[in-house]
């Protein structure tokens, strides 16, 4: 009931999705007590499924009877209904709609005046907004009317709405020795019920192209038919991203291209009610490139053991004068080096490249890490490490073992060439 | 059979273990109930019955009901949705008709199970110790009673009196447990009419009869296919008048029908060589779906998956030559293909459960594969299962999914405009927010059966999405003048209030008129819905 007296009342509900009701599906045998008695009240119940009495997915639309949490990124939507509590016309009646958040107030929805709203009549509105700020928002319904001497009244009404946050999404960036950025993000559904991830995309800036490493092979999610998410799940994206032509030739330009993108997420839960989130800009901290830049062309991945294996790279000069190097190498656990040390390099100019190819003999099976690379710039004394180079898997000449271990072993060549930075 | 070749059931207190203060005090009970029960015995399987037992016969006698036996043989039958059984291919002289000869075959077949093993031991022992010379521990025996003291009384006139006056309360004509006969014909009446809680007092009252009554929980008693019937109904009732908590403490002593008191092998005096389980398996499955009607549904989906395998076990049993229960006795292979008809739907209403216990679960994914391997088996109502495994994409939000599954239902039934198909569309419209799309496919769905509640409340419901709040009450209302006894029910009776709520200060009085046509076409109402109108 109003607490002062007015000639209209208002009434408001928010507009959730329906759910789908379903019977209670208890069933006997013919030769039970109750005999068809059960399985005929469940037949008749307007809420079965003709056919499929005994599955509770019905077809029957059941109103929202609990409140439900709104979250940022869906879309509010309320029945607004304003009636005529009196045995009387009244006249001029015109309701406004605004949405008042932390920062700024809305419009919703403004009603032209109505000349004449008579007994049992109703104004109905319906609003929809896409709630774009988390926290307290507050819904203003004002109904301005002629009361019965012409006298304009109006009143006001408040609803308070709390918008909470629906996703927790964190990022984390993996520069690749390849030049090429692996982003994994992991999202999260921080609501009460699960959810279906419709979409996750990242939009690349135009610095880089995006491959989704979420998919198998023979196409389709590695997540299955349907990415959905119970409360507090978390699913793990991943995307490699390739520099642009432009600017994987430049190391100045890609290490100034830190901008990659933004996720566009769009979740659906009850009944197709649906929610969408855009993160911001996301940042990489971008890889530092020392004067000179050793790159690996070709390796293999597996090698036997005691015998002689080969390893491409290339060597960059980034620094802006001719170096003078003298390649070394050090001692590398488990493997040898076949080569030279202390070999002096041709003189190399800015920005020029030379291509080497370094040998090695395996003496310990197994995994094992190329380490112990030294360039040392003759000129300013300065000497260049590479550890940890590369990895390669060390076999035992065995076919049969072999393949095995081939088998065990695979995933690890995408991921020797990862670099964390 | 002498009374002397009856184990007294004043035997299993006069072991020293049971040392109850009032203990003589119900020994005395207990003999007065043994009594009572060894008149009941059967003489030599002379067709001379208990009363309470003859009347339960005569459900032979009810005409059939084309539904029944869909249900027993639920999912099996018919590649038609509309479950007839004259198309599962069976004809009327089958065991599974009931008749009023015992049929050993089909009684075999029905009361199959395989116990645990625990219970088999016990079994073994009963089967093999001289009659009247093996007692079982007290944890084996299962001791229900009734565990409320009042009788239920008639809530909807209760409502009245609150709302509308006693004048108009002393109006209502509903059935109560004192207007008709004090047996199951008389429960059964009670039940059709809808009158739940007035049948649940008349359980109360006929399960006294068995000593199994007011306070005689935990105290040993016989059980018989008719006393664990008139608890399959009372336990069905508590759950339909949702009830839960009380059908829970009274289901509690029956576990999962394991213990050996629950086999016929336990009375070798009174059922000669009469195998397995004296509880029906419609007991069986309510029990192990309880929990999820009390809001444990993870429980539920244990037992479940436990009485899966049991009937999987069966089943593969009789596949190899075996009984169901895996003893090498003979069996016809008519007999025997019957059997694994019976056996397959009871596999296929558990997997039933299943999905529904998932889905309270919100194991969408565990549901939707269920949904899946269902629509696989063999003679199953594809085309329903698709229609239902789209509805499911359309609960979580996926829309497309759901179309795709929609579309497959539609082509299995050759592209016809089916109401359940029109009624899907519609429901896709509301995942897509395109309410007077809906509404329209909801239309058209009506005027191929306009009576249908559902649809004419979908309708309402997009009425009001739509903004159109008192168009939607008229046609609600309209549902309701149509066909009361079907309408009057709890979904639409909340959509309804809802929509009362909205409408203005007069709610009130509307809610009250609503409440005088329940009281007149309804013997039962869920408290919840009262509560509602009470305003």
């Amino acid at each position: 009931m109003e607490p002062e007296e007015h000639l209209l009342g208002l009434k408001v509900m928010r507009l959730t999705k329906p759910t789908l009701a379903s019977p209670l599906p208890i069933t006997c045998d013919t030769k039970d007590l109750p005999g068809n008695l059960l399985n005929k009240a469940l037949k008749d119940d307007p809420t079965a499924v003709s056919g499929l009495e005994t599955i509770c997915i019905g077809q029957f639309l059941l109103l929202p009877q609990s409140p439900v949490n709104i979250y940022l990124g869906e879309t509010f939507s309320s029945y607004i209904c304003v009636y005529n509590d009196t045995k009387d016309s009244v006249n001029n009646v015109a309701v406004k709609v605004d949405l008042q958040t932390s920062s700024q107030r809305l419009p919703l929805a403004i009603n032209p005046p109505i000349p004449i709203l008579t007994p049992d009549e109703k104004v109905n509105i319906v609003i929809h907004h896409e709630v774009k700020e988390i926290g307290t928002h507050i819904l203003v319904c004002e109904v301005s009317y002629e009361g019965s001497n012409r006298t304009p009244t109006s009143f006001r009404k408040f609803f308070k709405i709390q918008v909470l946050k629906p996703l927790d999404v964190k990022t984390k960036f993996y520069n690749a020795e390849s030049d090429d950025v692996y982003l994994e993000a992991q999202v999260q559904n921080i609501t009460s019920g699960p959810i279906f991830l419709e979409r996750v995309e990242l939009d690349a800036t135009h610095l880089f192209n995006v491959a989704s490493v979420n998919v198998k092979k023979q196409g389709g999610s590695i997540f299955g038919k349907l990415t959905m998410l119970q409360p507090q799940a978390t699913c793990q994206y991943l995307y490699c991203l390739s520099p642009d032509a432009k600017l994987s030739a430049d190391t100045k330009l890609l290490s100034g291209a830190t901008n990659v993108g933004k996720f566009d997420i769009v979740w659906r839960s009850n009944l197709g009610e649906r929610g969408r989130l855009q993160t911001s800009q996301l940042q990489r901290i971008s890889p530092e490139y020392d004067d000179i830049r050793l790159f690996v062309q070709e390796y293999p991945n597996f090698v036997l053991l005691e015998e002689a294996f080969h390893f491409k790279c290339r060597l960059t000069n980034n620094s802006e004068y001719t170096m003078e190097l003298t390649l070394s190498v050090e001692e590398c656990d488990g493997i040898t080096w076949c080569e030279i040390s202390g070999q002096k390099l041709q003189p190399l100019s800015p920005k020029g490249t030379v291509d080497l190819e370094l040998k090695l003999v395996p003496l310990v099976p197994g995994l094992r890490s190329i380490s112990g690379i030294r360039l040392v710039d003759t000129f300013n004394k300065k000497t260049y490490s590479f550890d940890d180079f590369i990895q390669v898997f060390v076999m035992v000449n065995d076919k049969k073992q072999n393949e095995q271990l081939a088998n065990v072993i695979n995933i690890t060549k995408d991921k020797s060439t990862i670099k964390v930075i | 059979m002498s009374q002397q070749s009856v184990p007294s059931l004043s035997k299993y207190f006069g072991t020293p273990e049971t040392t109850n203060k009032t203990g003589n005090q119900d020994f005395s009970n207990v003999e007065e109930t043994t009594e009572k029960l060894n008149s009941f015995h059967i003489k030599d399987n002379s067709k001379i019955e208990p009363v309470v037992c003859r009347i339960f016969s005569e459900t032979s006698n009810e005409p059939k009901d084309p539904t029944a036996a869909f249900f027993d043989l639920i999912g099996n039958g018919s590649s038609t949705d509309s479950g007839i059984s004259s198309n599962l291919g069976i004809s009327s002289e089958d065991g599974f008709t009931p008749r009023i000869s015992v049929d050993s075959e089909a009684d075999r077949r029905r009361d199959a199970w395989i116990p645990s093993e625990r219970t088999r031991q016990c079994l073994i022992t009963c089967a093999t110790s001289p009659l009247g010379t093996y007692f079982p521990d007290r944890e084996l025996l299962t001791m229900p009673g009734v565990l409320v003291e009042e009788e239920f009384t008639d809530n909807i006139e209760e409502a009245v009196t609150v709302c509308l006056g006693e004048a108009e309360a002393c109006q209502r004509k509903a059935l109560t447990a004192a207007d008709v006969t004090q047996d199951e014909r008389g429960l059964r009446e009670l039940v059709q009419a809808g009158a739940y809680r007035a049948a649940l007092n008349l359980t109360a009252r006929l399960l006294t009869i068995y000593g199994q009554g007011r306070g005689r929980t935990g105290h040993p008693t016989k059980h018989s296919p008719h006393s664990l019937q008139l608890w399959f109904t009372r336990i069905s009732l508590l759950v339909k008048t949702k009830s839960t908590t009380l059908a829970q403490a009274e289901a509690e002593p029956f576990d999962q029908l394991d213990k050996p008191d629950l086999f016929y092998e336990f009375y070798p005096e009174m059922y000669k060589g009469r195998r397995g389980s004296i509880a029906s398996f419609s007991f069986r499955l309510l029990l192990a779906e309880l929990p999820m009607h009390c809001g444990k549904p993870k429980e539920s989906l244990t037992k479940l998956f436990n009485i899966l395998s049991t009937v999987r076990k069966m089943l593969l049993n009789l596949k190899n030559g075996l009984c169901e229960d895996g003893s090498p006795t003979e069996i016809k292979s008519s007999d025997r293909n019957d059997s694994i008809r019976l056996w397959t739907g009871r596999e296929t209403r558990i997997l039933h459960s299943i999905v529904n216990c998932s889905l309270l679960l919100k194991d969408y994914i565990l549901a939707m594969d269920i949904l899946g391997q269902l629509a696989q088996r063999e003679g199953a109502p594809r085309s329903a299962l698709l229609s239902a495994l789209g509805r499911l994409h359309l609960q979580v939000g996926d829309i497309n999914g759901a179309e795709a599954c929609f579309n497959e239902a539609r082509e299995l039934k050759g592209g016809e405009e089916t109401i359940r198909d029109l009624v899907d569309r519609g429901l896709v419209a509301v995942a897509q927010n395109s309410f007077n799309e809906a509404y329209t496919f909801f239309q058209k769905a009506s005027l191929l059966e306009p009576n249908n509640v559902m649809i004419l409340n979908n309708m309402a419901v997009c009425l009001l999405y739509g903004g159109h709040l008192k168009e939607a009450i008229g046609v609600l209302e309209a549902a309701i003048a149509q066909s009361p006894v079907q309408a009057l029910q709890e979904s639409l009776l909340l959509n309804l209030c809802t929509l009362y709520d909205m409408e203005s200060s007069k709610g009130r009085l509307k809610k009250f008129a609503l409440l005088r046509q329940i009281s007149k076409y309804q013997a039962d109402a869920p408290t919840q819905i009262l509560e509602k109108l009470y305003g």
